[in-house]
């Protein structure tokens, strides 16, 4: 640990955990309180705003089991370039909110927003709820234990996970999007935007040629979408050049990303390409590096190594089975 | 502590004694301020001091401390900052209270004021490097580390030798007034007006040559009157251990390897340091 911590303070050496500060004055761009942002139209009643829709991806990025809620804002009449379906560019003016509650409570919501139109035009910050939650006030330097053990990230922090996609958006795609997440609709969350909708709705410069349906069994879905939802976005070979606002640069060519065009058998997919017989080992789930990375926490040794202080023992013992009965 | 002037010999007149102490690790430490209760890093801290002899038992010196340290952010990324901790101009008297052949016992009196010009920024990145350097040393150095406040300094301190035997106790008072607020959010936090911090250092040396010994000492600093209310409930002291073995060159200079670690107290189990004590007499 000496010689990590050494290491970690000479200057020169390769950190991949250091980050860039989000600029103050892209930050600033941002309103100071969540209900001057656009999302809702009357937040005491938790009235959306018009023109903003609820969405679930098909599979969640593990969030120390914190129930979230998301919703996105197309500008009005607006397409996104869809031309490349795995990575969607979005229109300038999209605003993409994502709201945390632990034990019932709304601990934060975070806010993406396209300022201009490219892709390193995005901003992120994160809003902190107050006890009586009737508003929330921008966190640009996160919060500690906000909730008991809940982290807020700092607005320079978002970037790493989400610098890692061109689009920069992660949960929004046309994999994401293609079914219905578990959880039917409910009072608190309704029915959400779907992939068909946004064709129907022509938001969506092209379309994908055939439905979009994840290969394999229960276990491999499951291990498939895992790995797409919470390490695809570091691990993908079709990484953005580096504008200065990511870290988390992986060095192994892994690949977990669930691609549109690689749907056809689990084979077919970059993580049985990429990862099978190398960070999992078939039939061997002790004997696999990445099973014993998901399945601890730590400074040195965990995955993925932000925004997370709890194992996602589910998706663990689901990553063992599928290892188990890989060929 | 620095290697002061225990780490060298009785000095000559008009003596130069320049001493770096530097020190890296990776620590925690309580932050109070409630949105941020907890600084947490890796952190190279350089202490430059120096002493100059005014006559044969009186010093005139300063130090002066900089950090670098990558600091942890809320979701586990990493900031670099580097900010300048508060300088302190010291005095010193020794008295020799017994000298027989085989045994000398001294008594060192003195105190340092700080500038409190220490870093801090609306992002309290500064403010958390020095927190975490403040951690690396046990929390014994807070007229060095802690921004926003004007530092009063007095310590004692009682040496005695016997052949390759040396014994030192230090026992320092850091009293710390605030003259700002060091950019800490008015509704996160709640500083006092004054601090205090007393630090007890016991420490016994061997030399096994002329040139080498190890020397193990035992740290105890009191968070008698915080600078800041807590956020978090942390114990009221630190006690810290630490291990060095050290290099004499003559009366000309020193160097201490330090492996020091928490063993009671908020910083808890997993922090470890290591430092260099160098000195240069002139």
């Amino acid at each position: 640990m000496l010689f990590l911590g050494a290491l970690a303070v000479l200057p020169g050496c390769q950190r991949y955990w250091l980050c860039d500060e989000q600029e103050p004055a892209r930050t600033e761009q941002l309103a100071e309180r969540l209900s001057d942002t656009g999302l809702y139209s009357d937040l005491a009643s938790d009235t959306l705003s018009p023109g903003v829709s609820p969405y679930r991806p098909q599979f969640a990025l593990w969030s120390d089991g914190a129930d979230k809620r998301r919703w996105v804002s197309l500008p009005a009449g607006s397409v996104i370039d869809t031309s490349d379906m795995d990575n969607w560019l979005f229109p300038q003016g999209t605003k993409l909110w994502k709201e945390f509650s632990v034990t019932g409570r709304r601990v934060e919501t975070r806010l993406l927003y396209k300022a201009g139109s490219t892709d390193d035009t995005w901003i992120a910050l994160s809003y902190v709820w107050n006890e009586a939650e009737t508003e929330a006030v921008a966190a640009p330097w996160g919060v500690v234990d906000a909730r008991g053990d809940h982290d807020v990230p700092a607005a320079g922090e978002c970037m790493a996970c989400h610098a890692g996609r061109k689009g920069r958006v992660l949960g929004f795609s046309a994999l994401q999007l293609a079914e219905p997440a578990d959880a039917p609709p409910s009072a608190d969350a309704p029915a959400a935007l779907s992939l068909h909708e946004l064709i129907a709705e022509q938001r969506l410069s092209n379309v994908p040629s055939e439905p979009l349906s994840v290969p394999g069994n229960e276990v491999e879905r499951a291990a498939l979408g895992y790995l797409h939802a919470n390490c695809s976005h570091c691990h993908n070979q079709d990484r953005p050049q580096s504008d200065n606002a990511r870290c988390f640069d992986p060095k192994k060519p892994y690949d977990f990303t669930l691609s549109v065009s690689a749907l056809d058998s689990p084979q077919s997919t970059p993580t049985y390409r990429t990862a099978v017989g190398s960070a999992f080992k078939p039939g061997d789930p002790e004997g696999s590096k990445a099973i014993d990375l998901v399945s601890d926490r730590g400074m040195f040794k965990q995955m993925p190594p932000l925004a997370t202080e709890h194992v996602d023992a589910l998706a663990v013992a689901n990553l063992r089975a599928w290892v188990q009965a890989l060929p | 502590m620095t290697p002061d002037l225990q780490s060298l010999t009785p000095p000559g007149a008009d003596t130069l004694i320049i001493a770096e102490h530097v020190n890296f690790g990776i620590a925690g430490a309580p932050f109070d301020v409630g949105t941020l209760s907890e600084a947490k890093g890796q952190a190279l801290s350089f202490v430059s001091d120096a002493w100059y002899q005014l006559s044969a038992e009186t010093w005139v010196g300063l130090r002066l401390p900089l950090i670098a340290a990558s600091v942890r952010q809320p979701a586990g990324s990493y900031l670099d900052e580097s900010a300048w901790g508060n300088p302190e101009l010291r005095f010193a008297k020794r008295f020799t209270l017994a000298q027989q052949p085989r045994l000398t016992l001294r008594l060192s009196v003195g105190g340092g004021i700080g500038l409190p010009v220490a870093e801090h920024d609306r992002s309290l990145m500064p403010n958390r490097a020095l927190a975490i350097a403040n951690a690396l040393q046990g929390f014994a150095e807070p007229e060095l580390f802690t921004p926003g406040e004007l530092p009063f300094t007095p310590f004692a301190q009682l040496d005695c030798g016997s052949g390759p035997f040396r014994a030192l106790a230090l026992l320092k008072l850091p009293a710390l007034f605030r003259v700002s607020d060091a950019d800490l959010p008015a509704t996160q936090s709640d500083p006092h007006a004054f601090g205090l911090m007393p630090v007890l250092v016991l420490e016994a040396r061997y030399s096994f040559t002329r040139h080498f010994g190890v020397a193990l000492a035992s740290q105890l600093t009191i968070d008698a009157l915080p600078p800041s209310e807590h956020i978090r409930s942390v114990p009221v002291a630190q006690f810290t251990l630490r291990g060095s073995p050290y290099f004499e060159f003559g009366e000309r200079g020193a160097l201490f390897i330090d492996l020091q670690a928490p063993v009671a107290g908020a910083l808890g189990g997993s922090t470890v340091a290591l430092g260099l004590r160098g000195a240069v007499q002139f």
